[in-house]
């Protein structure tokens, strides 16, 4: 009997994950970058028993995954010669500690060793997997759509971006990182396209989240319905059942 | 529930962008002042299904895992070192920097401080000073009977002495650059100093390689732009909107769970 609660209960603690999923997509909807996320549900199916107190095949929901909605986002202009936006396909490399981790965060600032590096000191690899360094004295870089550095006095480098098999299972560490231990593989010349001056902003679509916000709210408030009519329903018989007349 | 953390967390970053935005807002007619862009960041994910879990012993493997994140952090707010418009004032004493550079400027405690606020005076020991009274460095006199003072694209103070027909150069103005600009530290008053994520500064003449050049009766507006900034109030307001947005839904679900039992 208490199957009808089990199921209802499976079902608002997927809402509630789905809550916080929409939630974090809404507070990222300025992380530059940010790709939303979305939970996948499936069904559960609990094998029934057969012969004597037979019980039916009961099906629960159960979130089994998270897909990322990997469009481009929208660019935005800044103005910063060291901001520069990916609008293709592929990712920027960062030496993470002692591994490498990925980006599609252009936000790079300059080091007091003249190295290229992220918002928080990581440094920027280029397409032979070392630093990009700007060494002192030379004019701010121009960076080509295929990732060429180029000014006076600089390094002949190029940006080193890198594309996966499968983006799905890359994982979030925060700070706008992906780790991986997938082979990645460079992107063809052809196919970079970056733009200076200019990030990629979050692809989070605010009123899609807030319409699957409102869904959500609603849903768990008719599961809880049923939580609160099987409550009733057990009531009543403890009430009735138990009554000596 | 967490989702109401990750809320307050959106509406945090969102209320510093909008100090950002202001902060910009206000300075839009600050001599030489450069705008600053927040930056925010993912915070940690928690990941209830390892990503790569197998699903069976027959080996298949979880396509996506169940990550879920816990809101927003700000990453950096960074300045944006982009040259601002030049305008004419006629004042001779008006320099405004054209490409990489700060003027080095010698505050009172001894202490090197920098700025791009060329909007330059006398002192009344005949010094090119700061509207503060602090001298520019490295040390520019002029002397009181000079007249027809000008400043050169290479940074040469050149003025007209009493009785002498050709210019005479008094002085030399200097420019530093520093490795990472966006690492400097404000001090207010359109003052800057240096810092470790800075570098050290490496002083050199106007016009050197690498280095900008000076001109005299102009100065260095902000590089705001009012448009941009505006769009980005917006886009800040209604992000906080929409974060507040969740907290109500939350609550509404919580005080649904807690009515499940009257």
């Amino acid at each position: 009997m208490e199957n009808a609660f089990l199921v209802s209960l499976s079902h608002l603690s997927s809402l509630k994950r789905e809550m916080d999923v929409i939630a974090n997509n809404l507070a990222n909807v300025n992380t530059d970058s940010f790709k939303s996320e979305n939970v996948l549900f499936k069904e559960f199916v609990s094998p029934g028993t057969e012969g004597e107190g037979k019980i039916p095949e009961i099906s629960f929901v159960l979130d089994y995954g998270l897909v990322r909605n990997l469009s481009v986002g929208a660019l935005v202009q800044t103005g910063s010669p060291l901001d520069v936006a990916n609008s293709g396909e592929g990712y920027f490399a960062v030496q993470y500690k002692d591994q490498t981790a990925y980006t599609r965060n252009g936000n790079f600032h300059l080091s007091n060793k003249g190295e290229l590096v992220t918002a928080d000191g990581y440094p920027v690899l280029n397409a032979e997997m070392k630093p990009i360094i700007i060494p002192s004295g030379s004019e701010l870089p121009d960076i080509a759509s295929d990732g060429t550095i180029s000014g006076p006095g600089l390094p002949n480098q190029k940006f080193g971006v890198f594309a996966f098999e499968d983006q799905q299972t890359l994982q979030k560490i925060g700070n706008n990182l992906l780790l991986t231990d997938q082979q990645s593989s460079p992107v063809a010349k052809g196919k970079i396209t970056l733009v200076q001056g200019s990030l990629e902003t979050s692809n989070v679509q605010p009123v899609a989240e807030i319409t699957r916000m409102i869904e959500v709210m609603r849903k768990y408030q008719s599961a809880s319905q049923l939580t609160e009519n099987e409550d009733e329903l057990t009531r009543k018989a403890i009430d009735q059942l138990s009554r000596i007349r | 529930m967490k989702s109401l953390n990750i809320a307050s967390t959106g509406m945090l970053a969102q209320q510093l962008n909008v100090e950002v935005i202001s902060n910009n807002i206000a300075n839009m007619n600050t001599t030489g002042f450069k705008r600053q862009r927040a930056e925010f960041q993912d915070l940690l994910y928690q990941s209830l299904e390892r990503v790569g879990s197998n699903s069976s012993d027959a080996g298949t493997i979880v396509p996506s895992g169940v990550q879920v994140g816990s809101g927003v952090k700000t990453g950096s707010v960074y300045r944006i070192i982009e040259q601002g418009n030049v305008i004419s004032t006629g004042n001779p004493y008006d320099v405004a920097i054209q490409g990489r550079g700060f003027f080095r400027v010698q505050l009172p405690s001894g202490e090197q401080s920098y700025t791009r606020a060329g909007s330059l005076a006398i002192s009344a020991e005949g010094q090119l000073v700061t509207p503060e009274g602090f001298v520019v460095g490295p040390g520019v006199s002029i002397p009181a009977e000079a007249s027809e003072v000008t400043i050169n694209k290479q940074g040469q103070v050149q003025a007209k002495l009493p009785g002498q027909v050709e210019s005479q150069t008094v002085g030399q103005l200097e420019l530093a650059i520093f490795f990472n600009e966006a690492g400097l530290e404000a001090k207010g008053s359109n003052l800057f100093s240096e810092t470790p994520s800075s570098g050290a500064a490496q002083v050199s003449t106007p016009g050197a390689l690498g280095y900008g050049t000076v001109l005299q009766g102009f100065v260095e507006t902000s590089n705001v732009n009012p448009v941009s900034e505006i769009t980005a109030l917006i886009t800040a307001q209604r992000a906080y909107e929409m974060n507040s947005k969740v907290i109500t839904a939350s609550d509404e679900m919580l005080s649904t769970t807690t009515n499940l039992r009257r």
